[in-house]
């Protein structure tokens, strides 16, 4: 009997819990949200495109495995629109990312003559 | 000319060029941007906090700058764990913008241009910017705030790493612009406008702040969209919805039937006006609503799936009756309907 129990508050804090991720989305069931409509309208009405869902989750492993908190990672995503996802899903390897203290003046000397000699070659056309 | 000999005059070449300033030469000085009479030939904000950049931290540094301007009292150490990417040794301008939305801030990207850089100035707001002080190829990226501008000396004065007061000759803040894509942002408080707003921009940055669960600031730009664009429907939609966020559900449906009454064939407002009745109880009006919404949609129109569930929640009953005692309200005319139609009967007193 008290098994049973036991079992019957364990499928109650599950569902509850599972409830609860289904709620963490923006959008209210049954509500079109502005961003969805902004979205739909530029994309016109491919629709095909709406539906390439990019899940908050798989950004988020993204950005762990770029060393971020995994505590974090949550928060992180959830201020992104389905565009942006989008795009740092597809493109987060080759997006700039800001850091660099101070421009080390030799090193980029030499990458500069690195690039002209190696790349540009400037008397070819003469 | 042998082969060797190319190179090594071309490395002559190269050495003479950076003497003599590098490739900005044909680049125009800041003169050339001063042609606004609203922008004055000099100005620094020297109020801008300034915190000193710890390595690789530019991007936490630069965002509590003009956070912290913006009226947020925010530390570049609290924005670490919200922007940093150590594997990266940076942050990414996607984060910048998304953790300004966290603190209920507008993160607008500008023009393109230096003259929108120093339009903002001018108008009292410091401007974040993506540097590139290497090479395309090789490219050291950087963020650093721009704080003012001095034209007697052609410079560019920046927040900028450790440096507090940084100034960069126009020619090469305009060559690391440049090779960053010519990316600026400014944060803005709610009710605040950029300093030459493109209208579509400025909404679809407010649409995103929403969605970031910023209903309450987003509300307060949208009424700042109305005031300048009254025919604005989309931000009067999303001030239905932040409305609607907030658990204002008299004022929500009374925006969308406004909404409607403007645009008949809005089937987005459509659908969240039929949503907000059946959620009061009026499922027979919700359904003549939805009805209509569907009869006018296209076939392959991407909102359509939607609206058809909300049919089928509001047939299942499954949207849930608030309390509210008010009437239900009629129906508004459908797209087609006759004009002459009474505008606001269905409108009805407690």
């Amino acid at each position: 009997m008290e098994r049973i129990f036991a079992k019957r508050i364990m499928v109650g804090i599950l569902s509850f819990s599972l409830l609860g991720a289904s709620l963490t989305s923006a959008s209210y069931a049954g509500i079109i949200g502005t961003q969805t409509l902004v979205e739909t309208q530029q994309k016109g009405d491919a629709r095909a495109r709406v539906d390439e869902f990019i899940s908050q989750d798989s950004v988020q492993a993204q950005l762990i495995a770029l060393g971020a908190d995994p505590a974090d990672v949550e928060e992180r995503v959830a201020a992104l629109t389905e565009e942006e996802l989008r795009e740092l899903s597809q493109n987060i390897d080759s997006m700039p990312a800001g850091g660099i203290l101070a421009l080390i003046g030799l090193v980029f000397v030499v990458l500069l003559i690195l690039e002209v000699t190696g790349t540009i070659d400037i008397f070819k056309k003469a | 000319m042998h082969p060797i000999h190319i190179r090594l005059a071309g490395l002559m070449v190269v050495a003479v060029w950076l003497l003599a300033g590098g490739c900005a030469s044909h680049r125009p000085g800041l003169e050339a941007y001063l042609n606004d009479a609203n922008i004055p030939s000099t100005l620094e904000l020297q109020d801008t906090p300034f915190f000193p950049q710890k390595e690789y931290q530019c991007g936490p540094a630069a965002l509590g700058t003009v956070l912290t301007a913006s009226g947020i009292a925010v530390s570049p150490d609290e924005l670490t764990g919200k922007v940093y990417l150590p594997e990266r040794r940076g942050s990414l301008q996607l984060e910048l913008i998304a953790t300004s939305r966290r603190y209920g801030r507008l993160p607008y990207v500008l023009d393109g241009k230096l003259t929108a850089i120093l339009a903002e100035l001018a108008s009292g707001r410091p401007v974040l910017i993506l540097q590139n002080l290497g090479l395309t190829s090789y490219p050291i990226w950087h963020y650093a705030v721009v704080i003012g501008f001095d034209s007697s000396h052609d410079e560019i004065i920046l927040r900028s790493g450790d440096r507090k007061r940084l100034t960069v000759s126009t020619r090469k803040f305009m060559r690391s612009w440049e090779l960053a894509d010519y990316w600026a942002l400014v944060v803005l408080r709610p009710s605040e406008m950029p300093a030459s707003p493109d209208e579509a921009r400025y909404l679809s940055a407010i649409a995103a702040l929403e969605s970031a669960g910023q209903a309450e600031s987003a509300a307060l730009f949208y009424a700042t969209v109305l005031s300048r664009w009254p025919d604005n429907t989309l931000a009067l939609f999303g001030t239905g919805n932040s409305h609607y966020a907030q658990g204002d559900r008299k004022a929500a449906e009374a925006t969308y039937r406004r909404l409607l009454v403007l645009q008949p064939d809005h089937a987005a407002a459509r659908n969240n006006y039929a949503h907000v009745l059946a959620e009061r109880g009026c499922h027979d009006v919700a359904l003549t609503e939805i009805d209509t919404g569907l009869a006018d949609m296209d076939r392959d129109d991407a909102l359509r799936d939607h609206l058809l569930d909300t049919r089928a929640a509001i047939l299942n009953s499954d949207v849930v009756a608030g309390a509210t005692k008010m009437a239900c309200p009629a129906p508004v005319s459908a797209p087609n309907a006759s004009r002459t139609a009474p505008r606001h009967a269905g409108i009805s007193a407690r």
